[in-house]
Parts: structure tokens; sequence; C-alpha cells
């Protein structure tokens, strides 16, 4: 078995003669041109285009633009087989249809699927909310996990630890915004930040030491934020985005009889001779000096990209207006009970404007215009940003969050798992569904 | 229903003390004059609560960092989730824990915190 990594989830593993690629994110800009890979795919001349094309299998993981990017997957033959998690409801699936993949392949978690003669995969779904998957590759009398950013649980995890793991690939950097993008004063928010840091390291270790890998990668991330405004994301007082050799050294200092190995992009991996640096130099640099160079040098694309973000139409207000009132009016009293939310919504730019979506209200009108003074939630940002959103042109309306141009407020301040899952999928059947078991 | 009795110069102060009993992970806390009883089980993802830390009274999930008052409970970053506690009478010397069957059945996972 070998495996080639090419930043965030995705790994070229090939076992058995079988190529399978994992989450192929080969662009750079996701979310309004907020995410970077930790170091940019180019400088490794990495590309699309330039990727090889013989790849028997692709395993996406979850619709996150990190993971799945149409750009990238437009490079690949549709009739390539996309192997998925069967679940809960087709959502997920209709995405990939969109994009024109013809041959996708529903696994239900934790069933093991030969894919060929001595190749199997076994994808465990997340038991969260949110869809997510995770995927075990077994061949070459060699197992490698790769977590991408799911979230597994304990169960699923002790039983992959129990079929012993040669390599494995685990998240341990932020993936969001909380807390950086909420309006806490400075030494608060500082706190929050390092309090999350240390918890996700914490996590890491707990994760590696219940599977048991052979050898430890720390994946799915750090994000890189390039845009000069927002470079203080990238910051260990900051941000959550943590580096990857702070997870090597939390790996190292558990003492866990495990290898911790950092590889970066086209490193590669195999079961018998061990790790081999293809990497350039310039991606074992400092992070800190990378990010401010690589900064430095996607700033005039960054600008002309963000120049040539359309305009949000004249009629946002009346989108906005009917896209909230439609999908709160279709979930039933009980899950808009559950919610119990008052949604404040403020708009900037040529549209500006502010509106408050109360799920507290008894309809049939379920937006207001202007701030109510008793808001429990508040989202900022700019009408452009907002507007693919309601014109359906985008369709992940979390997206908008993850893009990290946004400024956020709740009181109390607490989180408010039912307007999460609301604003991750609105669907009033699995909203009802959901609440109904837990 | 389900009884045990711990003495209480076995439970350590503010630490997560876990036990077993009949099949059913229980994790104690120790605080003060009180003691908590709860299934050692995280409701976010099932990880053992009683290998995570306290810090300022806030026990830390080991798994993804949930966090929950350790008298109460209540889970700190989804307030409507909370640890399943169980009854806990103290005498003298000991705590006498009682829960019933279904207490020991998991909780459903939910989402992480945002």
């Amino acid at each position: 078995m070998r495996v080639t990594y090419f930043g965030q989830a995705c790994t070229l593993i090939e076992v058995a003669g079988k190529k399978i690629l994992t989450d192929p994110w080969l662009t750079e800009g996701a979310y309004f041109g907020t995410w970077f890979h930790t170091h940019l795919l180019a400088d490794a001349d990495v590309t699309p285009d330039l990727f090889p094309k013989d790849i028997d299998y692709i395993f996406l993981s979850h619709e996150h633009e990190d993971h799945v990017d149409p750009e990238t997957l437009r490079h690949f033959s549709p009739h390539v087989p996309v192997l998925i998690c069967k679940f809960p409801t087709p959502r997920f699936r209709h995405y990939l249809d969109s994009l024109d993949l013809r041959n996708i392949r529903e696994i239900p978690s934790g069933q093991e699927t030969n894919l060929a003669s001595g190749v199997s995969v076994t994808i465990f779904g997340t038991a969260e909310y949110t869809n997510d998957a995770a995927l075990l590759v077994e061949g070459d009398g060699c197992r490698l996990l790769n977590e991408t950013d799911c979230k597994l649980s304990y169960i699923d995890l002790e039983r992959i630890g129990q079929r012993g793991i040669d390599i494995g690939f685990y998240m341990f950097s932020g993936a969001n915004w909380y807390p950086m993008m909420y309006d806490y004063p400075p030494d608060i928010q500082k706190d929050l930040v390092q309090r999350r840091r240390r918890s996700l390291l914490r996590s890491l270790v707990q994760r590696v030491k219940l599977t048991r890998p052979r050898v430890a990668v720390p994946a799915a991330g750090p994000c890189t934020v390039l845009d000069p405004e927002l470079l203080w994301l990238n910051s260990n007082d900051r941000g959550i985005f943590i580096d990857p050799d702070e997870a090597i050294a939390a790996i190292n200092s558990a003492n866990l009889g495990v290898e911790p190995l950092y590889m970066t992009a086209t490193d590669n991996w195999n079961a018998c001779s061990g790790i081999e640096r293809r990497g350039p130099a310039v991606f074992r640099v400092p992070r800190q000096d990378y990010v401010r160079v690589a900064s430095e040098r996607m700033a005039p694309k960054l600008r002309a990209d963000q120049a040539a973000q359309p305009a949000a139409g004249s009629d946002l207000p009346e989108r906005l207006v009917n896209y909230f009132n439609t999908l709160v009016a279709a979930q039933t009293p009980a899950i808009r009970q559950r919610i119990n939310a008052k949604l404040a919504v403020a708009i900037t730019g040529c549209q500006s404007g502010t509106w408050t979506i109360d799920f507290t209200s008894t309809g049939p009108e379920y937006v207001r215009e202007g701030l109510m003074p008793d808001w429990t939630y508040k989202i900022e940002t700019e009408d452009k940003l907002l507007y693919p959103f309601l014109t359906g042109q985008r369709r992940f309306f979390e997206h908008l969050l993850l893009s990290l141009r946004v400024r956020l407020a709740r009181r109390p301040d607490e989180y408010n798992e039912p307007l999460y899952h609301f604003l991750y999928d609105p669907d009033p059947e699995r909203l009802h569904n959901w609440y109904a078991s837990h | 229903m389900p009884r045990i009795d711990v003495k209480l110069n076995t439970i350590p102060f503010e630490l997560p003390f876990r036990l077993e009993h009949l099949g059913t992970p229980i994790v104690l806390i120790r605080k003060g004059n009180s003691v908590a009883a709860y299934l050692d089980r995280c409701p976010h993802a099932h990880w053992p609560v009683s290998e995570g830390e306290i810090s300022s009274g806030i026990l830390h999930c080991p798994g993804h960092g949930w966090q929950f008052d350790v008298v109460t409970g209540r889970c700190l970053n989804a307030p409507a989730y909370r640890l399943r506690p169980f009854s806990v009478t103290l005498s003298v010397d000991s705590a006498h824990i009682e829960w019933e069957e279904s207490d020991s059945k998991p909780e459903t996972d939910v989402d992480g915190c945002r």
C-alpha cells in the first residue's frame, strides 16, 4: 500500500493495483476565496489539469467545498465510481448528481465492501445531524484510516482500532467559525480560542490513542486564510487553524507508541519503505512565514476575484423574506419551538437592510423588517455573499458561515443546536425525524 | 433498580472516578461535600467522560471537547443536553448510587458546537 497526500483530506491510495482518491480539492480559494490549502498546491505543481486521471474510485465524505470541489471533479471522468456514505436523506447524493457524476455508489455506514480482489473499503458515517463520513481501506495486508472531518462515535473508533490500523489521517485543526467570528471582547475571545485549540489537540490525542495506528498523520487542515484583511485568522492567538507541528508535538508528548508523521502535499508513504519527502522545501519553512509570503502573492488575484463577485440583485429584500418565510413555515410547530430563536440578519452593501426571522411567531409571517430588540442570534454579512444562497445558485447556507466573512453574535452566549441544524439543512422532514428521536 | 455503595474515602476530589456495575459505566465526581454520579458516556459521541479533565468545575469530554458542569451535568456548549444523572444519597462514609435500568441505555448522538 502506498499513499500520497495532497493536503486537507485528499489522499491518493494505491493498493492491490487500484487507485482510490479521497476528497479531491485541488484548487484554491474555497468559500468565497477564504480557504486555501495549508500550503499552496501549485507550489508542488499540483493542479487539476496535471493530476493523474487514471483513478479507479473516488471517495467523497461530505459537501464542504474543501472536500467536494466541482472544478476538480470536472477533470475526472464522470463514470469513475464515486463512493459515498448512505446518509439518512439523499441531499448529498442529489448534490453529486447535479455535478453530473454518473456512477455514485452509496454504501451503508460500517458495511465492508469489496472493491476488487484484495481491496475492501468500509465507510463510517457520523451519527451527527450533519453529513460526514470517514474511510477505512484494507488491502496488501495493510489498513488505512482517513477520518476526513468526520466526528466518529467512540464505538466506531474503538472497533476500527481493534482491527489494527497501519496509517491514520486525523483531523486536528478547527474548521469552522467559532469563536473567531463572534463579537466577544478581545480578551474573552483570546481565551476561548486557546481553550478550543487545547480541546482540539486533546481530542486528536484521544482518537489516536483509541485507534492505535502505527503511523498517525495530522490531516484535514489547517486551512490557510490568505486574504490580507483576514490574515489574523492564521495567528496562534486569534485563530483555531492549528499548525501541524503542534499536532505532532501533542502526539509525541502523549507517549502512545505511535509514530506521528507530518506529511505535506505530495509526500508519499509506503507501507514497506516509509516516508518519501516529495513536497518542496518551502513547505517546511515556519508556517507564519509561509502564510505571509503566500498572502502577498495571492493578494492581487483575491482582489480581482472579489471585484468580479456579482453584485446582489435589487430584489434581495423580497428574496430574503420569501426564502426564510418558506423554510420556517414548512417546519412543524414543535421544530419552531425547539429552535426558539429570533435570528437577526444585518446586510451591508448596496442592498443593505436588517431583518429578523422570528421562530417564535405563530405565523404565517416569520420575517420582519428591522432588528427585533430581543434577537437571540445575529448574522451580519455582505449583500453579494448572501444573495447567491437566496437565488439557489449556492445551495448550502452553512458555506456562508464557513467563508468567515460574517460577524456573529448570540444572546445568551449559548450554542443553539436546533438553529444550527436548521441553517445546515432545513429539510422539514429530516428535522422532524431527528428531533422526534432526540 | 440497580444500586451500588461506594466508600467516600475511595472517591478522589474533583477528579473523574470511573466504576462499572452490572455493565453500566458510571462516573463519580466529588466536589466539596457532594458527590455527583452520571452515566459515563458523553451525549455527543459516547466517549467515556471519565477519561476527561476537570478544571474550574467543568468536566471536559476527551472525545470532542464538550463541557459539562460537574454539579448539574448540564452541557455548557449545547444546553439542551446533559450527562445522564444517577441518584446519589450520602451517608456518613458512603455514597449510595441508584439508577433505573433504562438510564444506562446510550443516549443518541448530537452535533458538535458552533
